[in-house]
């Protein structure tokens, strides 16, 4: 009788102290785990007709770091906005960062007509070697390889020609987070 | 020593079974009361006054012993009992099994004397230091001194009565409380009153009485204090959150005075960083949340992640996720407890299961006779329907393409059959299959248009909309949209209407409306000319989320890039070739359109889930499985009418693999299901039910290889049809593969408790069945006393396999409600189910045991235990509250109450006829 008691009791003693432990226990910490990166497209190769050269541009041949392909119309009036920032940064840069306009006009004359419009504009920051001018005869970089019918929509591509981000619709390209987001890819 | 031995007796008493025996039908009974007075007075309430109380008052005057008494008797005489008896190796198994029920008991003890629960509200960026409970008030007199600090006085329910008189040593004033009220409606005069005794509060509001809400959150307490200072004398009005401060001055002193729900400080500071909602891709269900909090003790900080079932637990304290306001700027909602005997459940259960299966193992051999017999293999051939009309595109890769639909990414053959099942109310064609439907739809508008696929079987609408009256009620999209086209005055007014005010017709002619516009939709996917956005067929290409997107929206909302055109050019392919009827090209354009559509969306789509669930979706295995059971029952059924005892062995051999073979199939469509969706057997209503079936057949089968009389395919497969028939109701609703809500989106504890539970309600059932056939047997031929008596043996085993993974279940739905919210124990009423289940099972294992249960009554009890299953799994989802609410359907109670009903009576009914015959066969007895 009396060896059963202390039995139960030991065992009420011993499960008790188990929770008395639990009770002291430092708090579980779970580690905050970062989603991963999605990986890099390349780009495909496209040989884009200049708007008023007569040099082929090729991306893939560019020697500057990063390149934004910037697709736009002339018609599109938010696209002609934020065109003078565009090339304040590409100044800015210092030739490290290449700017391609892919002008998507039906007609080369209507995109010229809006460059020379730039051009007496902002006769200062347009004369950069690192903007290229393109136009996209009958729609076949745009609509038939990266499926872009609304403008402006502007790729990133880096170093190795991959494709890192499209920015699509109005965007700041005086803000500092351009800029950040060019280093950070660097 | 005399002393104590009459003091021992009435200790003595407690200890006898029957004494148990009794005790536990009152908690039995006490349990069902105080869950269906959760519906009425809610679950706080109703756990206070039937559980974790000493007593009852029944009808104002009769005190009856409740929660606190019960379980305390029980505990005594268990107790004795444990201490008394011989402890030999033959009962370790009973030992064990009472040592935990003594230690679950003592836990539950300690959790209701010293715990403590409440929420703490944080915005982002806040720190908390205290938590709220929203049953309790108190009223705070805080007096505010010049350097800042706070002191407070706070006086809980019990002070707050009318016409009660509070003086406190700390308060120079004194409070005399005219009204008080739990829930009071507070109104604000357009004028304040002029009136000299009042304080500005009772010059502004008027309270008045309103009755209690179930909800204790809703509630909002209220009243009027007159307040004497040495000087004056006030009356003043409170209320919660009111706006306005009510502050009395003595001399230099500030006080103010607040009513409030009742704070509990923590010893240490929760700060919220940030609070994060994750949603399932293109819906608005949420997946998970979580809140990043700093926990601040003193100079010591730590960072955590609170999300749903994963809590954060320090110095006693248990944080988890409870909820989240939704606003401009993120708040969370996390519920805190302090639960001293956390871990005696866990100690205890670990017993209990090691009891039960030692009691298992010693007991189950003498229970079950063997004979032994072999399974062998049968092979099915499978042809799939007839199809097609012209070019079959459902024999290409085609089918297999993901389309993003409710959150899921599927084949489009389980997209189509969707739709199809949607617009048609079956998901194929006469001589079309849902697969050729779609294409159809997509690339051949003009015959698309004409093919009768909508179903309207109300027939006045089909008046209203001047249609032709047809036998089978199939509308084509162009005649409705022609007849919607004259009605449109008539029918766009509904949508203004609210939902529930709409007559029925004006609800199926707008749902109707809703169909053929979501049809039109559908088929300009690949036209660019609307605003299409229910195909969804290309993942996000550019963002690091989810979302997938329809052909339209890629191009308008800047989704595309060099995959998606080469993409979208083979569907312009496709649709060519289809529109030529070149079958050749359209099977090697699906084939490599599949390949690119894999190729889009990364690795993240395995391939060869979307194989497995197109190859799921054509054999439909529990409607293959349905049949092969029903197909074994009438088998079974011509072998009892055949008079040749060979040849009704060979029927009933035939009958049994057919059995097992549903059962494979049945087995592999639920497989099928897991690795589709990567998550384990029972998620849903739905799925519980074809585990529940697979699990009853698989023991039938075991259970007629033992003991080969046929009697084993009988219960399986009347169970398997039974069960199988009625998950039929719930495939009809739609996608019976849905996405699960956040608090049940954690496979670990779906795994163990649902499954072990649902195979406890699959054992009951056997158990219940059994039952049954005891009762016909006994009645048809009472002296057959070997029979009678190894089926009674029989039914004590499968009650005991029962009542382990019913148990074994509860415990682990124990542990899990612990980790996710902290408790152990809630009176949920969905847990309560399965303890009525439990209990009911030990009380009537007792009852038969200690032989206070005849033969006779143990078998009307083990037949009755169906009707506790399904009160425990279907019944208390319809009381719409606690946890397991979101498992509501609307439609059984009918259906429930008939079965219920049909069960009780025939069961009495048996009972009764039993008797009458012993009676007439034995007058004496």
């Amino acid at each position: 009788m009396n060896l059963k008691i202390i039995t139960l009791v030991l065992f009420f003693i011993t499960s008790s102290s188990a929770v008395l432990y639990d009770q002291l226990s430092k708090p579980n910490l779970i580690p905050y785990v970062e989603t991963h990166k999605k990986t890099l497209e390349p780009l495909p190769k496209i040989n884009i007709t200049p708007l008023f050269k007569s040099r082929i541009i090729n991306i893939h041949d560019m020697n500057e770091k990063i390149v934004l392909l910037n697709f736009w119309a002339s018609w599109c009036s938010i696209c002609v906005v934020e065109m003078n920032d565009m090339f304040k940064l590409i100044n800015d840069m210092g030739g490290e960062v290449a700017l391609v306009t892919l002008s998507i006009d039906d007609t080369q004359e209507a995109a010229l007509k809006a460059y020379n419009a730039f051009k007496e504009r902002y006769p200062n920051n347009i004369n950069n070697k690192h903007i290229y001018w393109g136009w996209d005869k009958d729609k076949k970089i745009s609509l038939n390889t990266f499926n872009i019918q609304k403008t402006p929509e502007t790729i990133i591509i880096d170093n190795d020609k991959n494709m890192t981000e499209k920015i699509v619709g109005v965007y700041d390209w005086s803000s500092n987070a351009i800029r950040e987001k060019i280093h950070s890819i660097k | 020593m005399k002393l104590l031995k009459t003091l021992l007796k009435p200790v003595q008493f407690l200890a006898r079974t029957e004494v148990f025996f009794a005790l536990l039908l009152w908690l039995m009974l006490l349990l069902i009361a105080g869950t269906l007075a959760q519906k009425d007075i809610g679950l706080y309430a109703a756990q206070t006054k039937y559980f974790n109380s000493f007593y009852i008052i029944v009808a104002d005057t009769i005190p009856l012993p409740s929660g606190y008494t019960i379980m305390g008797l029980i505990f005594t005489g268990l107790l004795y009992k444990t201490i008394s008896e011989k402890w030999k190796l033959s009962n370790l198994g009973t030992l064990v099994i009472h040592l935990s029920i003594l230690m679950l008991l003592f836990g539950g003890f300690i959790t209701s004397l010293f715990s403590s629960e409440g929420n703490m509200v944080i915005e982002e960026g806040m720190t908390r230091q205290y938590i709220n409970d929203y049953h309790k008030v108190e009223l705070v007199i805080i007096e505010q001194t010049k350097n800042g600090i706070e002191k407070i006085v706070a006086l809980d329910n019990t002070w707050l009565k009318p016409n009660h008189k509070i003086t406190h040593k700390n308060i120079p004033f004194n409070l005399n409380i005219i009204t008080y009220y739990r829930n009071a409606l507070v109104e604000k005069f357009n004028k304040p009153l002029n009136k000299k005794s009042y304080h500005t509060s009772s010059k502004s509001y008027r309270i008045s009485s309103i009755p209690l809400e179930i909800e204790n959150e809703l509630n909002q307490a209220a009243m009027t204090v007159k307040i004497t200072t040495p000087k004056s004398e006030k009356i003043y009005t409170l209320f919660q959150d009111m706006p306005l401060k009510s502050i009395v001055k003595i001399n230099d002193k500030i006080f103010r005075i607040e009513l409030r729900n009742k704070r509990t400080y923590l010893p240490f500071k929760v700060k919220l960083n940030k609070f994060t909602v994750d949603r399932y891709a293109n819906t608005n269900k949420a997946s998970s949340y979580s809140s990043d909090v700093l926990l601040r003790d003193g100079d010591m900080a730590w960072r955590s992640q609170i999300s749903m079932n994963e809590p954060v637990r320090y110095k006693g304290y248990t944080l988890f996720q409870s909820s989240y306001i939704e606003g401009s700027s993120n708040t969370t909602v996390l519920a805190v407890v302090n639960n001293v005997g956390r871990l005696f459940p866990y100690i205890s259960s670990i017993l209990l299961c090691i009891g039960l299966l030692i009691h298992l193992f010693v007991r189950i051999p003498k229970l079950i006779r063997k004979s032994s017999m072999a399974i062998p293999l049968l092979f099915l051939l499978y042809s799939s329907p007839a199809n097609a009309n012209g070019i079959d595109i459902s024999t290409t890769n085609f089918k297999n393409i993901p389309v993003l639909e409710n959150g899921r990414i599927k084949p489009i053959d389980t997209f189509a059959r969707h739709k199809l099942l949607a617009f048609n109310g079956k998901d194929s064609l006469p001589k079309m299959n849902a697969i050729n439907w779609l294409a159809e739809t997509l690339f051949d508008h003009k015959n698309a248009y004409q093919r009768k696929i909508f179903n309207i079987p109300n027939p006045s609408i089909i008046n209203a909309l001047e249609l032709k009256q047809r036998d089978n009620h199939r509308y084509s999209f162009k005649e409705i949209v022609l007849a919607t086209k004259k009605h449109l005055n008539t029918i766009k007014p509904i949508e203004k209407i609210k939902k529930n005010r709409r007559t029925l017709e004006q609800n199926q002619i707008l749902n109707l409306y809703y169909s053929t516009v979501n049809y039109y939709e559908i088929s300009r996917s690949f036209t660019y000319d609307m605003e299409s956005q229910v195909l969804k067929i290309i993942p996000e290409q550019w963002e690091n989320d989810n979302d997938w997107f329809s052909p339209w929206e890629v191009l308008n909302k800047g989704k595309g890039s060099p995959k998606t055109a080469v993409f979208f050019n083979q569907w312009q392919l496709l649709s060519k070739a289809y529109k030529n009827k070149n079958a050749l090209e359209i099977s090697t354009i699906s084939k490599d359109l599949y390949k690119q559509s894999l190729k889009l969306s990364g690795n993240k789509t395995q391939h060869y889930k979307l194989k497995l669930e197109a190859v799921y979706n054509s054999i439909k295995p529990f409607k293959t499985s349905l049949a092969f059971y029903i197909l074994s029952l009438i088998l079974l059924m011509l072998s009892t009418l055949l008079l040749n005892n060979k040849s009704q062995k060979t029927f009933q051999k035939i009958s049994f693999y057919i059995l097992s073979f549903g059962a494979i199939i049945h087995g592999i469509g639920i497989i099928s299901r897991m690795v589709i969706m990567e998550r384990p057997p029972v998620t849903t209503l739905y799925e519980s039910i074809l585990f529940v079936s697979l699990i009853s057949i698989i023991f039938s089968i075991i259970f007629e290889r033992r003991k080969n009389d046929g009697m084993g395919i009988f219960i399986g497969t009347v169970l398997g049809s039974f069960l199988q028939f009625l998950s039929l109701r719930y495939s009809t609703e739609g996608d019976t593969l849905g996405m699960l809500e956040a608090v049940l989106n954690t496979n670990f504890w779906l795994a163990t408790h649902v499954v072990t539970i649902t195979i406890g309600y699959g054992c009951c059932l056997v158990a219940g069945l059994l039952g049954h056939i005891y009762l016909v047997k006994r009645f048809i031929n009472p002296n057959a006393k070997k029979d009678l008596n190894n089926l009674i043996k029989n039914m004590l085993g499968a009650t005991l396999i029962a009542l382990f993974f019913s148990v074994l279940g509860t415990i682990l739905g124990g542990i899990w409600a612990d980790q996710s919210w902290g408790r152990f124990w809630g009176w949920d009423p969905k847990e309560n189910g399965a303890m009525l289940i439990c209990m009911w099972l030990v009380w009537l294992l007792h009852g038969r045991i200690t032989g206070t249960l005849k033969p006779l009554y143990f078998g009307a009890g083990i037949a009755l235990t169906n009707v506790i299953v399904a009160l425990a799994w279907f019944g208390v989802n319809l009381l719409g509250i606690g946890l397991h609410s979101y498992g509501f359907t609307n439609n059984i109670l009918l259906n429930l109450a008939i079965f219920c009903s049909t069960e009780f009576i025939f069961i009495c009914s048996l009972v009764a006829l039993n008797i009458y015959k012993i009676k007439k066969v034995n007058p004496l007895s």
